[in-house]
């Protein structure tokens, strides 16, 4: 029965259809009519191959998610997922913030993902960066970061990075 | 905003030397003022530059006038080649560990907690799972050498220079306190909480307020009484394996106040308990906390027997009997209680043991059958029957032997042994032949 509906019908208009009679009927039995989204389709943290082999892909890139904790190890590394761990929302909105603030001071400059360590009070931000602009820019853009950061976040926060010349220098593989 | 700063440009005018100041007009709007403003400002910067350093205008056009004419180029423009524009890497110092010496200290290139970085670390390192048909990625431009903690600032020879550093800190031992005996009676008290550090700004947890105060009874000075009612009324805060008092206090918001609530408790529960009130003397034969055999029923049965057998030195037998009839209801019901129970029965009662003649040293009688018996009563109850079986069918042998009608079994023929070998059952059977033989 769904399965016809589903060929005559388009998904919008069946979750609308199952929209208006859960609302005049509310708690009806639709199980037929399953209109939530496919679950086996994931696409994070998944690259297309291309045909030449030309996509470059770092270590990070190349191991999909579900290789955390086997090939790869977390970017984020906290108590806070411990057995009452505390602060949890807090930590994660300051790492969402501290990637976009980080990302967007050091413009095309992070050849790797940002790596955030809390290690008691202190917030560690490492990572690869390019070596694009001279040496003078970064040691302001690093102290800029720590003074900033640490002023917002509360917490005394270090940048602990790495710098390589040559972008291909971060490359694991191209598929 | 715009007018001050026409002002000033106004003012800026006239100090420079009077040259035209026809662009005044232009004080109404905001916007072009400032931009007006910021050209006038370097259009008159040279002017005013050349005004303070006194030289004549006309010697630099005298000078660009003796520059070469332009060529004139004919035809199309010849278009330069576009390059595009290389990056020119800066002059780059070595890494550090070229630099470093074999016999260096690393405790100080490396003092404390830090992210893993490949050109301070002297040695190759490698991490990561290999691509196909290439190696293992090394430590250069690894981001996952830099998320994984290290202990690059503990090595061997930094533990032992902190741990002299804070040697001067540590006090002896006091003496006194060897051991564990010593310590538990001078300190009998243990008093802990618990510190918590996550990785976060704030160094607060709401666990960190309990306090737990453990105390074992034997340490505190109590009566019979006292240790009762303390007991009674700690309930399941006491452990009699351990024999250890344990309170728990999280009710206050700081661990100071539970730790001084811990101290109330443990103070009145000790004077509550040593206190008698009216009415504990109320207590009756079922509140108590334990079966106590003096004054009890059956120790007014064992001093009947005792009288009823006209036993003289009595005092130690009834005081056994009393001794296993309290293990039985305090200690519970198990194989070994009951078994000295029945010893203790037989000799009060004056039976002859059958455990000495039978062949092996458990109790022969529940032979076969002892995975049955585990009960306590059925066991009594089996032993009464075959006592009372045993004693009918020996009246019984005694009459029919002497009228010569019935032999017992070769087997049984040793009383023991019969003793031993009959069960419930058998003694059944042998009953019912024995009212046979009687009828017929």
């Amino acid at each position: 029965m769904s399965a016809i509906l589903q060929r005559f019908i388009s998904r919008s208009q069946l979750s609308l259809w199952h929209n208006t009679v859960q609302w005049m009927l509310p708690g009806a039995e639709l199980r037929g009519l399953h209109t939530t989204a496919i679950a086996n389709k994931a696409q994070a943290g998944r690259y297309r191959v291309t045909r030449d082999r030309s996509r470059p892909l770092t270590y990070e890139m190349a191991n999909q998610p579900f290789k955390i904790a086997h090939r790869k190890s977390w970017n984020s590394w906290n108590t806070t997922s411990l057995l009452e761990g505390m602060r949890e929302p807090e930590t994660v909105v300051e790492d969402i913030f501290i990637r976009r603030f980080m990302t967007g001071t050091w413009h095309n400059l992070f050849l790797s993902e940002v790596i955030i360590k809390r290690q008691h009070n202190m917030v560690r931000i490492a990572g690869i960066v390019h070596q694009k602009i001279n040496a003078q820019k970064m040691y302001f853009l690093t102290g800029y970061c720590e003074e900033l950061l640490s002023y917002w976040l509360k917490c005394p926060v270090k940048l602990e990075l790495q710098t390589v010349t040559d972008k291909q220098d971060v490359i694991y593989k191209y598929i | 905003m715009g007018s001050s700063s026409a002002r000033s440009f106004s003012t800026l005018l006239e100090f420079t030397a009077g040259y035209v100041t026809s662009v005044r007009w232009i004080t109404t709007t905001g916007k072009k003022v400032y931009v007006l403003d910021m050209r006038a400002q370097q259009l008159l910067r040279p002017l005013a530059c050349r005004s303070l350093a006194t030289s004549h205008p006309r010697a630099e056009i005298k000078a660009a006038a003796e520059e070469e004419f332009r060529t004139l180029e004919i035809g199309r423009k010849k278009r330069e080649r576009f390059t595009a524009k290389t990056f020119k890497p800066a002059t780059m110092l070595p890494p550090r560990y070229k630099q470093q010496k074999t016999d260096q200290d690393w405790g100080s290139v490396w003092p404390a907690a830090r992210t893993f970085h490949p050109a301070t670390v002297p040695f190759p390192v490698r991490q990561g799972y290999p691509a196909s048909g290439q190696p293992t990625p090394d430590k250069w431009a690894n981001a996952e050498l830099m998320k994984i903690p290290n202990f690059l600032h503990l090595t061997p020879p930094v533990i032992k220079r902190q741990c002299e550093a804070l040697k001067k800190f540590c006090t002896p031992w006091p003496a006194g306190l060897e051991t564990t005996a010593k310590q538990e009676k001078h300190f009998p008290v243990t008093v802990s909480k618990s510190s918590y550090l996550h990785s976060s700004p704030t160094i607060r947890d709401p666990k960190a307020r309990i306090v737990t105060l453990k105390v074992h009874l034997r340490s505190l000075d109590l009566d019979y009484h006292g240790r009762d009612k303390l007991l009674r009324l700690v309930g399941e805060r006491y452990d009699a394996d351990t024999d250890c008092l344990t309170l728990v206090a999280d009710r206050c918001p700081l661990s100071q106040q539970n730790y001084d609530y811990c101290q109330y408790l443990l103070t009145v529960l000790y004077n509550e308990s040593m206190k008698t009130e009216p009415w504990e003397h109320e207590k009756e034969l079922v509140d108590l906390e334990k079966y106590v055999w003096e004054g009890s029923p059956s120790q007014a049965a064992a001093q009947n027997v005792v009288t009823a057998r006209g036993i003289n030195d009595a005092e130690e037998l009834l005081k056994e009997y009393g001794q296993v009839v309290t293990d039985l209801h305090n200690e519970g019901e198990d194989e070994a209680t009951v078994l000295r129970y029945q010893e203790s029965v037989m000799k009060l009662l004056g039976l002859t043991d059958p455990q000495d003649t039978a062949t092996a040293s458990e109790p022969k009688y529940i032979q076969g059958e002892r995975g049955q018996d585990k009960d306590g009563w059925v066991g009594q109850a089996r032993r009464d029957w075959v006592v009372r079986g045993v004693k009918l069918w020996e009246e019984g042998c005694e009459g029919q032997r002497d009228r010569g009608v019935l032999q017992p079994p070769a087997q049984h023929h040793d009383k023991n042994r019969a003793f031993a070998l009959l069960s419930l059952e058998d003694t059944s059977r042998h009953l019912r032949a024995f009212q046979k033989t009687q009828i017929g």
